[in-house]
């Protein structure tokens, strides 16, 4: 018990006069995890807000629907209706999409006192759900109101109604919606997770083995040497992506046979999307890659490098989430935002919609900041301390202004 | 083969600040010749064959190998030595086959000409038994056998070891020695560093003592006993490093 204890006590010692175990274990999730959530509650705020503000265009199926109706959900800020634009029949979400109608409402009379109302809308577009949601509360307000009291003031023109939805969307559409709020974010994840281990092998272990020297001392230059390196991590990242969603397609697609109300849905990614999809990869996998190894080469170890790379993970990922959110738009601000924008630009590509504009300006915006990074790090691993490893670290800076001020070298 | 020109290398370390780590050292060595270089460890023994190597680039200074300057044509400089330290690693995932036929490669060779380079250096080296077998699977006795053979992967005119005996067995040691001398009679310009005097006393025709950054003294083992008056290298050495260094160069 005694020995148990010394031991334990000399694990707890090491630990804490470790400053990386300190700083990444401790003051790191202090800080960070605060500060991720706190920025993820802002953006939560401003989507809500934005969904707050958001005003649907409503139009109707024919003119029988109770006047009263017609005034409740007139008298509400957030309806545009448009009781003149008479539609004879909405069979697809695409023709919703050309009238520029979020919802379409189409009253059917089952008996002088009773009626359906049919709340036509697309499941695949977050703007029509919304204002269906919406509708469906006023509907029901409305409809426990009359119940409560008997009968309203203007009885006579509301008979007993049901509220049925019609969703137009087709399969395809339902399941490439369905795949667009998730399969991002993941894409995102694994692509950075593909390229994290990669990145501390290539640099840090190589360093920590030693084999640099001898690779070093053959007819190769760095810039070469870097190169391939960087090009094998990209290549990791790309492997564990493909495999990754791959086996993410055929799991979700075996799972959701097993349960009956799903079972019709077709998770596949559209065939044109795959090579914009690889290109959007390739970039992010360049642009994590370029980071890691920038940040890896300052590391000693292999811990120390981990402990590094934890919190670029940590941090990178969380644009990512913004995809899965609705309501967001994939437009050229949304498209300037790195790590949101190659979230957003995977979202519309898996729901089949081929913007050019954002894409370009999200494949331009993260070429330039793959540029910029993969600059630096070449810059960084020219240098011989960095790449031999010698005398490095993130706080050298503060030791060389501490020599200073006591008046040293 | 080798000529070193008042090399110097000028580090920062964030507990000392600027170290001379090495300062202002000249010498040279010729084909078949062993040149040894010996001093204590933190010497600047394996900064000034890291510099002559391409590894650092020297602060002042140069040194020509084989013709070539490590300043401005380190590509030649590479292609003409064959670099092989104590603390020099081999890639555990990769045979040792592999691992010739890889850096035959760099060398520039084909294929064809790097796996027949490899299997030759195999049959030579007696490594035929666990040339198939992951680096991280042999003991450091085979390990330094590959290391050498990959050294010498190029038949390189100019050989530079830094303390290839370090951390071996006695007769994984006394192998590695053969080899040197073995290459010395292939007429091989040899730079071998070292702390370990016996080899020194042992292995090299002219021997250089280094001690913090600074070249004490060069010559032959007769020429350094003559010029200290001491017979062991191991009291020829002492007597140098206690020696101020003022006093030496007057």
């Amino acid at each position: 018990m005694k020995n148990i204890f010394l031991v334990y006590q000399k694990e707890l010692k090491s630990f804490f006069r470790d400053k990386y175990t300190l700083i990444y274990s401790i003051l790191f999730p202090i800080l960070l995890y605060p500060l991720i959530f706190w920025g993820m509650s802002q953006v939560f705020t401003i989507q809500r807000g934005s969904f707050e503000k958001m005003s649907y265009r409503v139009g109707f199926a024919d003119h029988r629907l109770p006047n009263l109706i017609y005034q409740i959900l007139g008298s509400e800020d957030r309806f545009d209706l448009f009781p003149d634009l008479i539609l004879s029949d909405v069979t697809s979400a695409a023709e919703l999409k050309s009238m520029d109608l979020d919802v379409v409402v189409q009253p059917a009379r089952c008996s002088s006192d009773e009626m359906e109302i049919r709340l036509i809308y697309d499941s695949a577009s977050d703007r029509s759900s919304a204002a269906r949601d919406r509708l469906e509360i006023i509907l029901n307000r409305l409809k426990l109101i009359e119940l409560k009291s008997g009968m309203l003031e203007s009885s006579e023109d509301l008979p007993d109604f049901d509220i049925v939805e019609f969703d137009l969307s087709s399969t395809e559409e339902k399941s490439r919606y369905l795949l667009g709020i998730l399969l991002p974010m993941i894409m995102v994840i694994i692509t950075v997770m593909g390229a994290l281990y990669p990145a501390i092998e290539v640099i840090v272990s190589e360093r920590e083995r030693q084999t640099i020297e001898s690779t070093l001392s053959s007819p190769i230059s760095t810039g070469h040497l870097i190169a391939g390196k960087f090009a094998a991590v990209v290549t990791m990242s790309l492997v564990a992506l493909i495999l990754n969603v791959v086996s993410m397609l055929v799991t979700i697609k075996h799972t959701l046979f097993m349960h009956g109300d799903l079972d019709d849905l077709n998770f596949t990614i559209p065939l044109g999307a795959v090579p914009y999809i690889f290109l959007g990869a390739i970039l992010i996998a360049t642009l994590f890659s370029a980071i890691m190894i920038l940040v890896a080469s300052y590391a000693k170890t292999f811990k120390e490098a981990q402990s590094f790379i934890t919190p670029i993970y940590a941090i990178g990922i969380q644009p990512a989430v913004v995809s899965a959110l609705p309501g967001i738009k994939f437009n050229i601000a949304t498209a300037l935002i790195p790590i949101t924008n190659i979230s957003l630009m995977f979202r519309e590509l898996i729901r089949a919609r081929f913007d050019l504009v954002p894409i370009l300006v999200t494949v331009g915006s993260l070429a330039l900041w793959c540029t910029i990074f993969l600059l630096a790090s070449r810059y960084l691993l020219r240098k011989e301390s960095i790449v031999l490893g010698m005398d490095r670290s993130l706080f050298r800076w503060r030791k060389r202004r501490t020599q200073r001020e006591k008046g040293g070298l | 083969m080798i000529d070193v020109i008042h090399l110097s290398k000028t580090y920062h370390d964030s507990q000392r600040g600027e170290i001379a780590a090495v300062d202002d050292i000249s010498f040279g060595c010729s084909s078949g010749e062993i040149f040894g270089l010996l001093g204590p460890n933190g010497a600047g023994k394996t900064t000034t064959l890291r510099m002559i190597a391409t590894l650092l680039s020297p602060t002042t200074g140069t040194a020509r190998i084989n013709g070539h300057d490590i300043r401005t044509q380190s590509q030649q400089v590479r292609a003409s030595i064959g670099f092989l330290s104590s603390t020099t690693g081999l890639y555990p995932r990769l045979t040792p086959r592999e691992t010739l036929v890889f850096f035959a490669r760099l060398h520039g060779m084909a294929f064809r000409q790097a796996k027949t380079t490899t299997d030759n250096l195999i049959e030579r080296f007696g490594i035929t038994e666990y040339a198939d077998v992951r680096c991280e699977k042999l003991s450091s006795g085979m390990k330094q056998k590959v290391s050498i053979a990959r050294a010498l992967v190029n038949d390189p005119p100019v050989l530079v070891f830094d303390e290839p005996t370090v951390g071996l067995d006695v007769i994984a040691a006394a192998q590695t020695l053969k080899f040197v001398e073995e290459y010395r009679q292939r007429e091989k310009c040899i730079l071998y560093s070292t702390h370990i005097m016996s080899e020194a006393e042992k292995l090299c025709d002219r021997i250089a003592i280094i001690h913090r950054g600074s070249l004490l003294a060069i010559g032959s083992l007769e020429g350094l006993r003559n010029q200290t008056g001491k017979r062991y290298l191991e009291d020829i050495f002492l007597s140098l490093v206690s020696t101020p260094l003022e006093d030496l160069t007057g």
